[in-house]
């Protein structure tokens, strides 16, 4: 069955549109192929946002679609050198290659209790009752053509289920890795993760290419539900090509008392867009939502966080900031809702970025949409240079301008960078210093 | 938490000036086509290139959609619907106040802006505007001496046609947007500014807009131009009477400074905003916007915006000349069922141009307050500078306040820095100044004037006892 496409749209989706006959082919279950056609269709009627539309008034995906991607139809071949440093010892790890699972190099062997992991095409293939679940439509008010296309295309990612009142000790890490066959393909990642109450669980996702030109566009969409009282700490960290196309949607549901806390560190990437949607379903329920983002060449990094407290006695702390240089873009729009019934809410929300270039351009728009009373809601942004007397002071006492630079860079960041644990931060930071040998300071 | 609303008669104030004056108007059958916007050019004696223009911009809104980004939520406006002029007969046209309707004179006395002489005592020179057409203008002759120009826009394009055409449409072309292509077709009224080179205005100008006529809208046209080295302080005010059917009213206003030139606008807004239930109140759809085109000129906006049902406007500055400055100070308050969606622009196109926002919003009852500014320094704005400054406060549980700001940054040395502040009303200051003996509403009024102080110091005296008298009223029972 395949979905009618409308004239107009033939060109720009052709490709998608093969991809889901692959898919369909390939595949055995009906609910599974009338379903994607369902929201294939989908996907067309609502088509690729334009800058007219509010939400990507700074972001053009023009460029991402002259593209023609196709699905990979095998892994490429990847060293594990590429990732395995960034991977704590005892970590429990899901690694892709170019969207695929792969079980050879993933570490999933003595699970702790309580938690249990399945890859995505393992319970396609076995048709499971769970497969159906983590292919649910996403019909929320939220949804819009990337999300629409990641349920009618997805057919890897991570299941991850973690039982009440566990805590778990290890770190679970998913690993995006591209292989130099990666090159024109297209993935679309999609991930469950359903913590119970009373979990302490820490999450990490990176995502990283062999070939740093490669040119590949991955469309990832990841639920995750909270149970009260859990503390989750989500880690990301996008490392991809500097051709790439990197789209994440993040939506996470948090119960009573919980606490969520989000980090993403983007460097990679030629266009970015990171898409964070938090809701409050309880009270006294607590969101971090923090992020680095540095930029260079004529990269574009987009940060859309949502955050909705819908109960009393929410909190949440947001703190984003961007370093730019060349004439890379940064974006950050963040909305706050405070609904009626979320009374004594204290929410915070800052943007800050440092301009290293005379071309980089930054747009950031923190915004409030407040509809309770007896609430503290607080935001800020600011954009501006090195402040010229700390480089000159550093200067004056022999230190060259590139390492000036970087330091005072560095220390512009450090209080984002105090949102993650110490024994992150310090990974974090080397990919900090990455991007700063790889940008040439002058 | 006390979750009462307070009752009905307490709050939407009695709005004072919701009476209507009974003259005799001149006033246009509905709807809007090529005929009715010859018929208003005619009626004005308008050059051809007015004409001309109107025609043009007539043309042009016809091609162009309703814009429905704006926070708020209101019934389709049929712009057919709507008698596009309307003048009280006796005034059409009068170049003496003599001339003027009794009725009309006596309407502007309750408003308390009485265009007799007596006005002098106070140093401020009056345009009234009633409906389409300008009323009277006072103190012409002081002003003359000094060789600014003040008078209405309709006899302008008379008396100076050159001058107006070389500045009209210049900030705010036809082409802009919705509201302006309309105003450019079917603009009735408004002031004309100009102010010679070097001059110190003697006299702080002011417009008083007040529409009277049923089922008609107002689309008044302020030009304002301060050439070099010139200083000039202008302030509007609007009312309108209190009725059942929502109101239109679609304004242009541009600015231009020169060299050196300083413009300091001031509104303090008080349309009609409907009565408790939503019923009625003005649509104020205004495009304001300044032009810093001369090297060290400043524009400064303050607005005081108690009224309308739906305001929906955001006074810009374009910072177009080197060292120019950009100022926004602005109260916006709403209760009952008001709805704003109000803020600015500021455009930095210059070297070592500075911009300051500060806004203040209060929402009450059951209204819908948001900031919407948007801060973008151009590539070859070095330099530039801005601040932004945006605090709500919440008076009841049912309102809402948005912020809504968009700052876009070009330009490596820029130095932009926005905060905003969203809370409720102290109950810690509240219960001090009520144990020591304050009344709830005394005591609320302090802390609302506490809260404005930043945007009232910036307005001219009367203006500013004028704003706090009109935010006590408002506010009159709404907290409980």
């Amino acid at each position: 069955m395949i979905a009618p496409t409308t004239t107009a749209n033939t060109d720009k989706t052709a490709a998608y549109q093969s991809a889901l006959i692959t898919l369909q082919t390939q595949e055995a279950w009906p609910w599974l192929k009338t379903q994607r056609a369902e929201q294939y269709t989908r996907f067309e009627t609502l088509g690729f946002p334009t800058r007219r539309d509010e939400d990507w008034k700074y972001t053009s995906v023009k460029a991402l679609q002259k593209n023609q991607f196709t699905l990979a139809q095998q892994p490429g071949h990847l060293e594990p050198a590429l990732y395995e440093s960034l991977l704590p010892e005892d970590a429990v790890s899901l690694v892709f290659v170019d969207g695929f699972f792969m079980p050879s190099l993933s570490r999933l062997a003595d699970l702790e209790a309580g938690l249990s992991i399945h890859p995505l095409s393992a319970l396609l293939k076995e048709g499971a009752d769970l497969a159906k679940t983590a292919m649910d439509p996403w019909e929320g008010d939220q949804a819009e053509c990337f999300s629409v296309l990641n349920t009618a295309l997805a057919r890897d990612g991570v299941v991850l289920k973690v039982d009440d009142g566990t805590q778990l000790t290890k770190e679970i890490h998913f690993v995006h890795a591209y292989s130099g066959d990666a090159h024109g393909t297209m993935t679309f990642p999609r991930n469950l993760l359903e913590i119970g109450s009373g979990c302490e669980v820490k999450l990490f996702q990176t995502s990283l290419s062999a070939d740093p030109e490669a040119k590949y566009f991955s469309n990832a969409l990841t639920h995750m539900t909270i149970g009260a009282n859990s503390h989750v700490r989500f880690v990301q960290v996008q490392l991809d090509s500097l051709s790439a196309y990197q789209f994440q949607m993040t939506r996470v549901l948090q119960a009573q008392d919980s606490q969520f806390h989000n980090f993403v560190l983007t460097t990679g990437g030629d266009l970015v867009r990171n898409s964070l949607a938090v809701e409050q379903a309880g009270t006294g329920a607590h969101t971090g939502m923090h992020g680095l983002t540095a930029v260079r060449a004529k990269q574009h990094v987009d940060n859309h966080t949502v955050l909705n407290h819908r109960f009393e006695h929410g909190t949440s702390n947001q703190l984003y900031k961007g370093i730019l240089r060349d004439e890379g873009r940064t974006v950050f729009n963040g909305k706050i809702y405070v609904q009626p019934a979320a009374q004594l809410t204290n929410a915070y929300q800052l943007n800050r970025n440092l301009l290293l270039s005379p071309k980089a351009q930054a747009y950031t728009r923190p915004q409030l949409e407040i509809y309770a009373d007896d609430v503290r809601c607080t935001h800020g942004a600011s954009v501006g240079p090195l402040d010229q007397e700390q480089l000159f002071y550093l200067l004056s006492r022999g230190i060259p301008r590139a390492q000036a630079v970087s330091l005072l860079a560095h220390g512009f960041v450090e209080d984002v960078l105090e949102a993650v644990p110490d024994n992150v931060r310090d990974r974090l930071r080397q990919h900090l210093n990455d991007y700063f040998v790889a940008t040439e300071i002058n | 938490m006390e979750k009462t609303l307070p009752e009905s008669n307490s709050l939407v104030g009695e709005y004072a000036y919701g009476w209507q004056t009974d003259v005799e108007a001149d006033t246009f059958r509905k709807g809007l086509d090529e005929n009715v916007v010859r018929a208003i050019s005619a009626k004005k004696e308008e050059p051809q290139f007015m004409l001309e223009y109107r025609l043009k911009a007539l043309a042009h809104w016809k091609t162009m959609k309703e814009p429905h980004w704006c926070h708020c939520h209101y019934d389709p406006i049929d712009y057919q619907d709507i008698s596009y002029f309307s003048a009280p007969k006796a005034a059409g046209g009068s170049k003496n106040l003599d001339e003027v309707d009794e009725e009309v004179l006596r309407t502007f006395d309750k408003l308390g802006i009485p265009l007799e002489e007596q006005k002098w005592l106070s140093g401020v020179a009056v345009d009234a505007v009633f409906d389409s057409v300008s009323v009277g203008t006072t103190h012409q002759k002081a002003l003359e001496e000094k060789g600014v120009l003040f008078c209405p826009i309709s006899e302008a394009l008379q008396k100076y046609p050159d001058l107006v055409r070389q500045y009209f449409g210049s900030v705010v072309p036809h082409t802009d947007n919705f509201i302006a292509a309309l105003n450019a077709a079917v603009f009735t009224d408004g002031s004309f500014v100009y102010i010679p080179k070097g001059v110190k205005c003697p006299l702080d100008l002011s417009t008083y807009f007040r529409i009277n006529a049923q089922e008609t809208g107002q689309f008044e046209r302020t030009l304002i131009v301060a050439d070099e080295g010139s200083e000039v302080s202008y302030l509007e005010g609007c009312t309108a009477p209190a009725r059942d059917e929502h109101q239109l009213h679609a304004a242009v206003v541009e600015l231009i400074a020169l060299d050196n030139a300083c413009i300091k606008y001031s509104t303090v807004q008080n349309w009609y905003s409907g009565d408790r239930q939503g019923k009625g109140g003005i649509f104020n759809f205004v495009v304001k916007r300044g032009l810093c085109k001369g090297v060290n000129s400043k524009i400064s906006w303050t607005q005081v915006e108690a009224g309308a049902a739906i305001t929906w406007k955001y006074p810009s500055v374009i910072l177009k000349g080197d060292n120019s400055v950009g100022e926004f100070y602005s109260v916006a308050l709403t209760n009952g069922k008001m709805q704003a969606d109000t803020g600015t622009q500021m455009i930095h196109l210059g070297k070592n141009t500075r911009s300051t926002i500060i806004s203040k919003g209060i929402s009450a009852d059951e209204s819908s307050n948001t900031y919407r500014g948007l801060v973008r320094i151009m590539p070859g704005a070095t330099n530039a500078q801005n601040f932004s400054q945006c605090d709500s406060m919440l008076v009841g549980n049912a309102c809402s306040a948005n912020t809504f700001p968009y700052i876009e940054v070009h330009n490596d040395t820029a130095q932009v820095g926005h905060e905003a502040t969203t809370s409720k009303l102290s109950s810690e200051q509240l219960f001090y100044l009520q144990s020591r003996g304050m009344d709830t509403e005394a005591a609320i009024s302090l802390l609302i004037n506490g809260f404005c102080k930043d945007v009232f110091k910036k307005l001219p005296m009367e203006f500013a006892v004028e704003a706090v008298k009109l935010l006590e009223m408002k506010l009159e029972g709404s907290v409980g």
